[in-house]
């Protein structure tokens, strides 16, 4: 606790695999208020710690992960936690929110996070408890999948552990290499190619375990919030439930939001009802599995027990999985794409690039420009579940084709060449998730102004053009999915909002819950005793969206590089829900910088950073790294 | 005038078709209204309709007319073509 503040450890835990040393930073109240936690203050160190020159799979870059103060208490759907680095995939900011149970462990062992620096000589492990941090040999785990890493490690430490754990992909350094947690349970830290950061390291895995308890000041009004809520929310998720993320499956493929053929089909009925939840539930689905502290439980474990993909058991396909590595690849056997998805969280890869760059492969080798190393034509066709599996392998374990798939479409489309680069689609480096900017127009700005590239969870700001309303910052209504009128303030004004939650570190399905801004910062209050005000509360989620821009400016983005893959702006789909609509992006981006006060470039203005209290954080690192454009 | 009203999973389950046509006796009337007659012929779906206000119908179902979003107020015509469709939250009505 810093002081009398509830839901903070207080400390954050810095690990060198250098020098195999550790020591405790103590947080300070000042600095937590500011920003918040998780993605936050995980933005806040990487700030301070690595600047435009590191090499993102360079001793010098930094893996953190860190909770927020939500993590570990009752408050409902908050148990995650944030991993954070520089991204090998993209060269600038980079970040998973993580689901599961090991942000709760290591908040339980008495951390807010662990931040690790340098490189280990040998392959090792951390095992952190109340008792502190061990390290480990990990050369006997070194080349095992996280399905079979995870009970060994288990054994070694401690059976009611949850760790933090990386494949072959990430071992073999591929760009899209994600961070797994919590072994068959499989709970990514996604995106950004996190997972290669830690195999530069020599790190196989975080084993984290606590039984302390997370204070919370107010424990009485934190029952209050959460009796009003927990009915609505389970009232309003009661499908997602039942069905899992892909219940929104026929729903993406009516309306043409769903990737069809590497983004260019606009109808896949058929296809969408064999992969979609509601079939997952009649088929494959076992049972359902809640993150800490969830009440809702999206999602899935399966198993098939005969057949040719007998023996998959675990965490089953979501829908990024069913529409990227399925649909997007025209694959519609629901258990092939359950192996494919196993085989990503074994070797550690992030399922929504990992779809995209094999769609464009097919897309290259459909064309003739995507070859073997001999010359030959890759054996690779739409539809194939076999083929897909296999070149799931090849890309986990890096071999042939695999190896160049691995450093995702925009590096493979560029060594390839012969204008494949047309259809590599990707923002910054970041492959595209399984929603369109054809089919929301929000989606675009969202997209290009994304802090880690291409993504629809930073802003979420399509679920309010199709189902959610926030009137507490002025959004009254549901939004006309195609409509043009103020969408850059829309975007903005959801980016800050799921900043914030990634900070609190809430799931962002409360949103489809009902939770209203005044709940979540209701329960931020009854968690430290704060008396925060809305008005500092959206602050915060403003501060911490500018100061992660910051770094990407810091790291040479401007508006140049704010783009959507053209295929997205300039090809309509020709049939289904979004047959005829390209977004008009420019006009909708300029409208988005000026809403945030940033300049014509991009760049946030001095009067913005002053007001956001980031001025001097700028000015010192701009006197320090001496390679910033501010002053 | 006559529309057509496509289920998918999981309404299927209880319409036990996939499409089906209405015959409405006026030259337009609304989402909620069609909503209204889908439950008249298949009781099973009043769980899912929810017409306390749009966000809350939208957490239940959504309704799309041509492949655009509908709100409940929206008019259907002759000729269209309606679809329910799951929101990515699902709720269910008590």
């Amino acid at each position: 606790m810093i002081g009398s503040i509830g839901g903070y450890a207080g400390r954050i835990l810095h690990v060198d695999l250098s020098k195999r040393s550790q020591r405790v930073e103590e947080l300070s109240e000042g600095e937590a208020r500011t920003y918040i936690g998780g993605s936050g203050l995980a933005a806040k160190r990487l700030w301070e710690m690595t600047d435009g020159d590191t090499d993102p799979l360079g001793t010098e870059n930094v893996l953190i992960f860190m909770t927020g103060p939500l993590t570990g208490t009752k408050v409902l759907l908050s148990g995650r936690h944030e991993v954070v680095a520089k991204s090998p995939l993209t060269g600038i900011y980079g970040e998973g929110d993580v689901g599961g149970r090991w942000g709760t462990q290591l908040k339980k062992a008495g951390f807010d996070g662990v931040i690790i620096t340098g490189k280990s000589v040998k392959h090792t492990y951390l095992w952190i408890s109340e008792s502190g941090v061990e390290f480990r040999d990990a050369e006997h785990l070194w080349g095992l999948d996280t399905y079979e890493a995870s009970p060994i490690l288990r054994k070694e430490t401690d059976q009611k552990a949850i760790e933090a754990c990386i494949g072959l992909a990430g071992e073999r350094l591929a760009r899209i290499a994600a961070v797994m947690h919590d072994g068959r349970y499989a709970r990514p830290a996604g995106r950004c190619g996190l997972g290669a950061v830690m195999g530069s390291k020599n790190l196989k895995a975080i084993v984290a375990k606590g039984d302390k308890e997370v204070p919370v000041a107010d424990a009485k009004r934190l029952l209050e919030i959460t009796k009003r809520l927990a009915p609505e929310i389970l009232k309003n998720t009661k499908r997602l439930a039942d069905y899992g993320t892909g219940q929104v499956m026929t729903t993406a493929e009516e309306l043409g939001d769903l990737p069809i053929r590497n983004w260019r089909k606009g109808r896949w009925q058929e296809g969408a009802e064999k992969l979609s939840g509601v079939t997952m539930a009649k088929t494959i689905l076992k049972s359902k599995y809640y993150c800490g502290s969830c009440i809702v439980g999206c999602g899935r474990i399966v198993a098939i027990d005969h057949g040719e993909y007998a023996g998959v058991e675990g965490q089953g396909p979501e829908f990024e999985s069913v529409a990227l590595l399925g649909a997007n690849n025209l694959v519609d056997d629901l258990e092939a794409v359950a192996k494919a998805h196993e085989l990503c969280n074994r070797y550690g890869l992030d399922v929504i690039s990992t779809g995209a760059v094999i769609g464009f492969a097919l897309e290259a080798a459909e064309r003739g420009i995507l070859k073997d190393d001999e010359g030959r034509k890759i054996d690779l066709d739409w539809g194939d579940g076999k083929a897909i599996v296999s070149m799931v392998e090849k890309i986990g374990r890096r071999d042939g084709i695999g190896y160049l798939l691995g450093e995702g479409v925009m590096r493979a489309a560029a060594k390839v060449g012969g204008g494949c680069e047309a259809f590599a689609l990707h923002v910054k480096g970041l492959e595209p998730p399984a929603h369109d900017p054809r089919a929301y127009n929000s989606l675009s700005v969202g997209y290009a102004t994304g802090n880690r590239g291409a993504c629809h969870l930073q802003g979420m700001s399509y679920a309010f053009e199709r189902s959610v309303t926030m009137p507490e910052i002025g959004i009254n209504e549901i939004q006309d999915r195609l409509g043009t009128i103020k969408k850059g303030e829309l975007v903005a004004k959801t980016q800050d909002l799921m900043s914030l939650f990634d900070s609190l570190k809430f799931c962002k399905f409360t949103l489809y819950g009902g939770l209203k801004v005044t709940d979540a910062r209701g329960y931020l209050n009854a968690v430290t005793g704060w008396d925060i005000s809305q008005a500092e509360f959206l602050k915060a989620g403003e501060r911490i969206y500018n100061l992660k821009r910051m770094y990407n400016v810091r790291c040479g983005i401007t508006r140049k590089d704010d783009v959507v893959p053209t295929r997205m702006l300039r090809e309509k789909r020709g049939e289904g829900g979004s047959a005829e609509n390209l977004p008009p992006f420019s006009e909708m981006l300029n409208e988005y910088y000026r809403y945030r006060g940033w300049d014509e470039s991009g760049v946030p203005s001095k009067e913005k950073l002053h007001e956001l209290g980031l001025s001097q954080l700028v000015r010192e690192a701009t006197s320090s790294r001496n390679k910033f454009p501010i002053d | 005038m006559r529309v057509t009203v496509k289920y998918t999973v999981p309404f299927r389950d209880d319409t036990g078709v996939r499409e089906e046509r209405y015959e409405i006796g006026q030259e337009s009337t609304t989402i909620a209204r069609v909503l209204d007659l889908i439950v008249c012929r298949h009781s099973t779906l009043s769980k899912f309709v929810d017409r306390t206000s749009e966000e809350a119908q939208r957490h239940h179902l959504v309704v799309a007319v041509n492949s655009r979003l509908a709100r409940l107020s929206d008019e259907v015509h002759d000729g269209d073509s309606i679809s329910l469709l799951l929101p990515v939250s699902g709720g269910y009505k008590e």
